[in-house]
C-alpha cells in the first residue's frame, strides 16, 4: 500500500517539480558522461605508461581535476536536493498532517519519504545516463576534438559503460543519501498542529533593522569597488586577495539584505517611481523576496560566480588550445644542442627514414659575451619585477629564464627558417640588424620609454621588430633573437647548433620518443632540458631540447583540457542547480500567491499586463544574483584574462572570455526562465 | 423609450456548460440602481447572488442580456477595455479582504490611484482624507497581519472608495467579522453611502447587514423573486420585514421543489 503511494506521489512530484526533475537528469547525464572520459579504453592508454599502470602527467591531472570537480559537484548536488526536500515537505504539510491524522506512524511517513525520493532519484537516474548516452558522444566529440585527434565512436566497450554508469549510480545514491540524512530530524519533531498550519502562513515583511542592514549595503558596494580598484591599479596582492575573498563573501549576503532595505526605504520615503501603475506592487514583491530569501540569493550568487569564472578560464584554456601552440610550436621538429659542432646526423637518418620531408635546415645560433638585450628584459618584464615574489627569487629568475648571454642569428639562416614556415623573406642591410621576439613580449614592452634598441650596442642600426611565431622557447633564442648581417657572425663565437624540420604530412606517432632514445634519453626526463632557458612563458611551456610538434601540441591540449573539461563541467551544474531553485521558488510562489495576481485582476490590472508583470518580477528576481555574480567576476575574469594574454602573447582582447561565459549563460538562463515563465503564467493568469 | 438609470441590468442570463448538466445560474434577471443607492442582493446559497456580482464586476461574463453604467453597455467590451472598465469604475469589498499581504494599509488604498496613474499629491490628499473619515489613520503603516479583521475590512473599504467608483460591490463583507467588527464596516458603509454619496451594491445572506440597504433584491434560483425598500420604515420593522420575506421565499422555494402548485 504505503509502495503504491510513493510511486504515485513520486508521480506527482514530478509533474509539479519539473524543473527539477529536469535538472537531476541533466547532472546525471553529465555525471556519467564525464565519467565515461575515465573510462574511456583509448584515453585510458592515452594517459598511461606503457603497460605497467603508471599514469602519465596528463593522466595524473585528469584523475585528479576529474575527482575534484565530482566531489565538487557531488555537494551541490546534495545541497540541491536537500534543500528541495525540505521545500516539497513545507509545501506538503498539510498532506503529511492528514497522513498522522490517519494513524500513519511518523516512521511510516519517513519511509514513505524515504522511497518517494528513491523512485525519483531512479527516475532522474535512468532518464540522465539515456540523455548521458548522448551528451557522452558530444562530450568525446569535443574532447579529442580538443586534443586535435579525430574520433571514431564506433568501438565503446559494454564494460567501460558499466563501470561509468556504476560510478554515476553510485554517486547518486550518496547525494540523496546524504540529502535524507540531513533531513530525518524533520519526521520526528513533526507536530500535526504545526504541519497543518505551515502552509497558511504567509511570510512576513520584516522591517527591523534596516539602518544596520543599508550600512552593510553600503560596505558590500564599497568592497566590490575595492576590488575593482585593487585589481585595475595592480595594487592586489596575496595578503588583499585573501582578505578580499572573505570579504567578498560576506557582500554576498549583506548586498541581499541591504538591497531589501534600500528597496524598503524608498517606498516607505515615497519615492517617486511608487506612484507610477504596478511599479509599487513590483518594488514590494521584489524587495520583500530578496529579504525573505537573502540567504539563498547570497548562494546562488556565488554559486554563479564560480560558474562564470570558471567557465571563462576554461575558454581561456581552450583558446589558448587552439591559438597560441601553433605559434609555440612552429616548426614539425626542432631540436638544440650546447655542442657548437653537433651536426644531427643520426636525428637527420631516422627523420628521414620516417617522415615525409619537406624542408630540414640545421644551422647555429652565435653569441658574443654579451647580455644587454637580456638584461633589457629582465628590467622591463613585469614577471621580473613581480611584487608577490620572494627578492632572491625573483633575483634568481634572471638566470633561469635567459641564456647568459644573447643570441645571434645570420639573416641567411633566418631567412631560411620563415621559408620554411611560409614567412616573407627579411631584407637587410649591411649596417642593419632586428630583434625577433614573441608577440607577448612585444606587447609588453611596446609603449615603453626604455626602448631596446637603446640598450644595445651592436654597432649596426635598428631595423625594427618581428613578431611572428618562431619557436622562441629556448630553442631560437629565448624571448628574443638578434638577427644581423651573416658578416657580422665573422666576429662571433658560436652558441647552440639546431635542426628544425617541415614535413610534408604528420610526423610518426613516437617520433619524438624514438629521437630521445637515439640521444640515450627517456622522454620526459630529459636532463639536456638543464641548460635550455624558457624565458617569460612560465604558464604551459616545459623545456625540452627535441620538441616534436605533434607530440607536444597533443601534450599540452590535453594538460589543458584535463583542466577546462571539469571546469566547463561544474560551471554547467552550478548554473543548472541555481536556476533550478529560482525557478522552484518562483513556481511555487505563483501557486502560493495567486490570490495577490487575482486582486490586482480585481482592480483592474488586465490579463496582458499581469503577464507582463509576472515577466518583469521574474527577470527582476532572475536576474539579481547573475547582476552581482557578473559583476564580481567581470573584475576577476577581464583581470585574469588580460594577465594571460599579457603572459601567453595570445592575440584576444582580455574581456572576450567572459564575454563567450556570458554567452554560454545566457542560453542555460533563457531556457529555465522560459520554462519557469509558462509554469507560472499558466498558475496565474 | 424608457427611463435611463445609473446602473442598469436588462435580461441577463448566465449558464454553465458542464458536459452532460447545463445549470442557469442566472435566469433573466433585470434590475437598476440609481446613483447614491444602497442596494442589497439577498438569497439562499447558489442562488447566483455571487454570479451577479462577478459579472456586475466584468470578472465574469455573461451568457445574455445586458449591463449599462451610466448608459454605457459592457456586454460587448473586450478583455483590455473591461479591464480599464473595472479600474476606473468600480470598487470592491470582499469578505475575505483581499489585501495585498506585501503592501501596507496606506500602500493598498494607494495601489487603485497609482493604476490609474494619478498625480503624487493627488494620490496623498485623497489618501489622508479618506484615512480620517474611515477613522483608521492609525493604521496606515501596518501590513495586514499586523491589523484585526475589521480594521483589514475598513481598509478595504476605503480601497474600493479612493477613485470615487461608480459602483462600490461588496461580496459578503461581513462574512469573517465579529458582531462588533460587522457593526463598525456596516457603519462605514453607511457612512460612503451617505456623506460621501457612494452607489453601493451589497451581497449577503445575513439580515442584520441587509437591514442598512435601502432597497433589497431577493434571489431565488437564479431569478429576481421579491424586492424590499426601506422607504421609512425604522430599523426593527425593516429587520422584521426582511425576515418575513425570506421565510415567505424559503417556503415557496421548498413547496416548489416539493412539486406544490400555489
Amino acid at each position: 500500500m504505503l509502495n503504491r503511494l510513493a510511486l504515485r506521489n513520486a508521480g506527482r512530484l514530478w509533474k509539479d517539480y519539473l524543473n527539477y526533475f529536469l535538472t537531476l537528469c541533466i547532472i546525471t547525464a553529465l555525471m556519467f558522461s564525464f565519467h565515461s572520459l575515465l573510462f574511456s579504453k583509448d584515453i585510458h592508454e592515452m594517459i598511461h605508461y606503457g603497460d605497467n599502470g603508471e599514469l602519465s602527467t596528463a593522466g595524473t591531472m585528469l584523475v585528479t581535476f576529474m575527482a575534484v570537480s565530482t566531489a565538487i559537484v557531488i555537494s551541490v548536488t546534495g545541497w540541491l536536493i536537500h534543500y528541495m526536500m525540505r521545500f516539497i515537505l513545507e509545501k506538503r504539510s498539510r498532506e503529511f498532517a492528514i497522513y498522522l491524522l490517519a494513524g500513519m506512524q511518523k516512521k511510516q511517513m519517513a519511509g514513505l519519504c524515504v522511497k518517494e525520493n528513491l523512485f525519483l532519484g531512479a527516475a532522474a537516474l535512468g532518464t540522465g545516463i539515456f540523455l548521458g548516452g548522448g551528451l557522452r558522444r558530444a562530450l568525446f566529440f569535443l574532447f579529442y576534438k580538443s586534443i586535435g585527434k579525430s574520433y571514431k565512436p564506433v568501438g565503446q566497450n559494454v564494460k567501460s559503460n558499466l563501470s561509468a554508469v556504476l560510478l554515476t549510480a553510485f554517486l547518486f545514491v550518496v547525494c540523496f543519501g546524504m540529502a535524507l540524512l540531513r533531513n530525518s530530524k524533520i519526521f520526528t519533531r513533526m507536530e500535526i498542529i504545526g504541519l497543518l498550519q505551515m502552509d497558511r502562513q504567509n511570510e512576513r515583511v520584516e522591517e527591523t533593522r534596516n539602518q544596520l542592514w543599508r550600512r552593510l549595503f553600503i560596505l558590500a558596494v564599497g568592497n566590490v569597488l575595492f576590488l575593482y580598484f585593487l585589481i585595475f591599479t595592480g595594487r592586489i596582492s596575496k595578503g588583499t586577495a585573501a582578505v578580499e575573498m572573505i570579504a567578498m563573501a560576506f557582500t554576498f549576503y549583506a548586498f541581499w539584505l541591504g538591497l531589501s532595505a534600500f528597496g524598503a526605504a524608498y517606498i516607505k520615503g515615497r519615492g517617486r517611481l511608487i506612484y507610477r501603475r504596478v511599479n509599487l506592487f513590483l518594488m514590494r514583491q521584489f524587495s520583500f523576496k530578496i529579504r525573505n530569501t537573502c540567504f539563498v540569493l547570497g548562494t546562488l550568487s556565488l554559486l554563479f560566480l564560480f560558474a562564470l569564472t570558471g567557465s571563462s578560464f576554461a575558454f581561456m584554456l581552450s583558446d589558448y588550445q587552439n591559438k597560441q601552440l601553433e605559434t609555440e610550436y612552429p616548426f614539425d621538429v626542432i631540436m638544440i644542442s650546447d655542442d657548437a659542432e653537433e651536426n644531427f646526423s643520426e636525428e637527420e637518418k631516422l627523420i628521414e627514414e620516417t617522415t615525409d620531408v619537406q624542408t630540414l635546415l640545421k644551422y647555429t645560433v652565435y653569441q658574443n659575451r654579451t647580455s644587454e638585450m637580456g638584461d633589457y628584459l629582465y628590467r622591463n618584464l613585469s614577471l621580473f619585477s613581480d611584487r608577490d615574489s620572494d627578492p632572491i627569487m625573483t633575483e634568481g629568475k634572471r638566470d633561469i629564464a635567459y641564456y647568459d648571454y644573447d643570441v645571434y642569428m645570420g639573416i641567411t639562416d633566418y631567412n631560411s627558417l620563415r621559408e620554411m614556415l611560409g614567412l616573407e623573406k627579411v631584407v637587410l642591410r649591411g649596417d642593419q640588424y632586428l630583434i625577433h621576439m614573441p608577440n607577448r613580449v612585444y606587447q609588453e614592452i611596446r609603449n615603453k620609454g626604455d626602448r631596446p634598441e637603446n640598450s644595445l650596442h651592436t654597432g649596426l642600426t635598428f631595423a625594427g621588430i618581428r613578431t611572428e611565431g618562431f619557436a622562441q622557447n629556448g630553442h631560437n633564442g629565448t624571448d628574443y633573437l638578434l638577427i644581423v648581417p651573416d658578416w657580422k657572425l665573422a666576429g662571433m663565437k658560436k652558441y647552440f647548433s639546431l635542426m628544425a624540420v617541415m614535413a610534408k604530412g604528420d610526423v610518426p606517432e613516437g617520433l619524438s620518443e624514438r629521437l630521445y632514445g637515439l640521444a640515450g634519453k627517456t622522454r620526459g626526463y630529459d636532463e639536456l632540458a638543464d641548460f635550455i632557458k624558457i624565458g617569460s612563458e612560465e604558464l604551459f611551456l616545459m623545456p625540452a631540447s627535441i620538441q616534436v610538434k605533434s607530440r607536444e601540441v597533443w601534450e599540452l591540449k590535453f594538460l589543458m583540457s584535463t583542466l577546462s573539461f571539469p571546469l566547463f563541467y561544474i560551471g554547467l551544474v552550478f548554473l543548472c542547480v541555481s536556476f533550478t531553485v529560482l525557478s522552484v521558488q518562483q513556481i511555487s510562489d505563483s501557486h502560493k500567491y495567486k490570490f495577490r495576481y487575482r486582486i490586482l485582476y480585481q482592480l483592474g490590472v488586465g490579463k496582458r499586463q499581469i503577464e507582463k508583470l509576472l515577466a518583469k518580477q521574474m527577470a527582476l528576481y532572475y536576474l539579481c544574483p547573475v547582476f552581482l555574480a557578473a559583476v564580481v567576476s567581470a573584475a576577476l575574469v577581464v583581470y585574469v584574462g588580460l594577465q594571460f594574454v599579457a603572459h601567453t602573447g595570445i592575440r584576444t582582447a582580455g574581456g572576450m572570455y567572459f564575454a563567450a561565459s556570458c554567452g554560454g549563460f545566457l542560453g542555460v538562463y533563457l531556457l529555465y526562465f522560459g520554462l519557469t515563465y509558462i509554469q507560472c503564467r499558466r498558475e496565474v493568469v | 423609450m424608457g427611463e435611463r438609470h445609473y446602473i442598469e441590468v436588462k435580461n441577463l442570463v448566465k449558464n454553465y456548460d458542464t458536459g452532460k448538466v447545463k445549470v442557469c445560474a442566472v435566469d433573466h434577471v433585470s434590475f437598476y440602481a440609481e446613483q447614491g443607492e444602497f442596494i442589497g442582493i439577498m438569497g439562499a446559497s447558489g442562488s447566483g447572488k455571487t454570479t451577479i456580482l462577478n459579472i456586475l464586476s466584468a470578472i465574469d461574463t455573461m451568457s445574455d442580456g445586458e449591463v449599462f453604467y451610466d448608459g454605457v453597455s459592457i456586454s460587448g467590451m473586450q478583455e483590455a477595455e473591461l479591464s480599464d472598465f473595472r479600474r476606473k469604475n468600480l470598487g470592491f469589498v470582499f469578505q475575505d479582504y483581499n489585501l495585498l499581504d506585501t503592501l501596507t494599509m496606506e500602500e493598498n488604498i494607494m495601489l487603485p490611484m497609482a493604476l490609474n496613474n494619478r498625480e503624487r499629491k493627488e494620490i496623498d490628499d485623497r489618501i489622508k482624507e479618506i484615512s480620517e473619515r474611515l477613522q483608521i489613520g492609525d493604521i496606515m503603516e501596518k501590513f495586514p497581519y499586523e491589523v484585526s479583521g475589521g480594521q483589514k475590512q475598513r481598509v478595504a473599504c476605503a480601497r474600493a472608495l479612493v477613485n470615487n467608483p461608480k459602483l462600490i460591490l461588496a461580496d459578503e463583507p461581513t462574512g469573517a467579522l465579529d458582531s462588533k467588527s460587522s457593526a463598525m464596516l456596516l457603519h462605514t458603509l453607511q457612512v460612503m453611502n451617505e456623506e460621501l454619496g457612494a452607489t453601493i451594491l451589497m451581497v449577503t445572506h445575513d439580515v442584520f447587514s441587509a437591514c442598512y440597504c435601502g432597497r433589497i433584491l431577493f434571489l431565488s434560483d437564479g431569478k429576481i423573486c421579491a424586492e424590499l425598500k426601506r422607504e421609512n420604515r425604522d430599523k426593527r420593522e425593516y429587520l422584521n420585514r426582511i425576515l418575513d420575506m425570506q421565510s415567505q421565499i424559503g417556503d415557496e422555494h421548498t413547496m416548489e421543489r416539493e412539486g406544490c402548485v400555489c
